[in-house]
């Protein structure tokens, strides 16, 4: 019934209703003349019913011989809704460019996703498997997704499982990553730990080898704090990585200096342009501009990214100037960059006290500061070794 | 074959018919009787349908060769009506066969 329905919707039809004579000999005469009528029904002597377009032009006779008056009360259907709109021209065209649009949309990818990524930048692989051939507008059918995948792990050293898998318009990209071995297994050449830096031993932990130092002794930089050599019971020596944990009170100083006159860049001119996106087409809205700040907005309905959007580049034009701060602000921009460059370096440490000293001598700023810090100064020493075969005995350099 | 046809056995059937009976045909198939389906009171299926009789709101008869059937109820409407082949919706209280 629903096809019967979608054809008459197509191919269109009339509603019509029909009075006086004689309806028993009218419907009889249709069916002779095979003529359809669909949801035929008599009130009284009023007959309603429906039939195609081109049955109902004979129609006519039929309902001449039956004493009938004939009368259209509705006209349903594309047919009708075609003719009535056939000068409308922009209608038709919208409605092909719409329909061509949905037929050559639905072959493309719009999306790009990746998951399972963690160390490796989503930016990363989805430019790799760009220059595979998928990206945004290229066409799923055309993608061979085995292929694909082994030219990919081959560019992407880090990643050990790729799957591309194509759901509608989207291609979810599944990867794996490498697991790196971790740090106490990675290469196991004895060595010896000794000391980065002079200190005071607050706590010292051998986990592997000999302890060379004893808590509270001071050792200055590149003394032995754990050996790499075991004594056995019988007298023999092996040799081993030492690891261990060596806690040690240090003092650090650094020193920062800086003109209160300097050179910098001044932002002179910013422009602005837009640029329409379509899945890989890009329709400039404007003046071009070549590098810049680039932000991309796209269309999203119903969570669903669309390949429709607008980027937005910001290009700026700066000019070089000279620079003179007052002693306050020279002052404050020199302790700001000072405790920046510090941050890095006492990363993992704690410090105890510290001193910072400020002065300005001849248009020049300086920073200084003395710290006491807690850390952990052990660093390995690899020992060379060298094997004798004739004596069989094993000496160190 | 003509008359061969009409030859009628006792009881008014022919003898094609009582061949058909014997050998566990369906009747529709060769008798020359309208094939009637029913969807619950709501529907009728009429296939080999000759003609409408009668037609309004509450009555439809319906000459299907050898019988005429009668379908009384109400709101009663012919949805399809093509070659043989007719249906009928609304609500059917009653039958009627008749020679």
């Amino acid at each position: 019934m629903l096809l019967m329905k979608l054809i008459g919707f197509l191919l269109g039809y009339v509603s019509f209703s029909a009075s006086s004579g004689f309806p028993e000999r009218f419907i009889n005469l249709c069916r002779l003349n095979k003529i359809p009528l669909n949801n035929l029904r008599c009130s009284g002597s009023v007959l309603t019913a429906q039939t195609d377009c081109n049955s109902y032009k004979r129609i006519r006779s039929v309902a001449k011989k039956s004493g009938m008056k004939v009368r259209i009360t509705a006209k349903h259907g594309l047919y009708f809704f075609l003719r009535k709109h056939s000068r409308r021209f922009g209608l038709i065209v919208g409605a092909c460019l719409c329909l061509f649009c949905v037929v050559f949309l639905s072959t493309r990818i719009w999306r790009i996703e990746v998951i399972g990524n963690d160390r490796v930048a989503s930016e990363e692989i989805t430019s790799v498997f760009a220059s595979l051939g998928v990206h945004e507008g290229a066409r799923s059918a055309s993608i061979n997704a085995t292929a694909t995948e082994a030219a990919a792990l081959r560019k992407l050293p880090e990643i050990s499982w790729i799957n591309i898998n194509l759901s509608g318009c989207t291609a979810v990209i599944e990867v794996r990553e490498t697991v790196k071995r971790p740090l106490s297994e990675q290469g196991t050449s004895p060595s010896n730990l000794v000391a980065a830096r002079d200190g005071l031993i607050l706590i010292l932990r051998p986990f592997n080898g000999t302890a060379e130092a004893a808590v509270g002794s001071p050792v200055l930089k590149g003394d032995l704090l754990i050996s790499g050599i075991e004594e056995n019971k019988d007298l023999t020596a092996d040799f081993c990585k030492a690891e261990g944990y060596v806690v040690a009170q240090t003092k650090r100083s650094s020193e920062l200096s800086m003109k209160q006159s300097f050179k910098a860049m001044k932002k002179t001119e910013a422009k602005a342009s837009s640029t329409l996106n379509f899945l890989f087409f890009d329709i400039p809205l404007g003046r071009r501009i070549n590098g810049g700040f680039c932000e991309k907005t796209s269309l999203f309905i119903d969570g669903k990214v669309l390949p429709f959007g607008i980027s937005r580049t910001v290009g700026n034009t700066f000019s070089e100037f000279t620079c003179t701060l007052s002693d306050a602000d020279a002052l404050l921009l020199a302790s700001l960059r000072f405790s920046d460059a510090r941050l890095e370096e006492f990363r993992g440490k704690q410090i105890n006290e510290s001193r910072i000293k400020t002065s300005i001598k001849n248009g020049s700023v300086a920073v200084s500061g003395e710290f006491d810090c807690i850390e952990n100064i052990g660093t390995d020493s690899p020992m060379q070794i060298e094997n004798s075969l004739s004596e069989g005995i094993a000496s160190i350099r | 074959m003509k008359n061969r046809k009409r030859r009628t056995k006792n009881g008014g059937e022919t003898i094609i018919e009582s061949i058909g009976q014997n050998l566990d045909l369906p009747q529709d198939s060769f008798s020359g009787y309208a094939h009637i389906e029913l969807c619950g009171n709501k529907e009728a299926m009429i296939e080999g349908c000759l003609g409408i009789l009668e037609y309004s709101d509450c009555s439809v008869a319906i000459n299907t060769g050898k019988l005429t059937v009668r379908f009384n109820g109400s709101d009663l409407t012919i949805t399809s009506m093509q070659d043989s082949l007719t249906v009928i919706k609304g609500i059917i209280t009653c039958i009627d066969f008749s020679n």
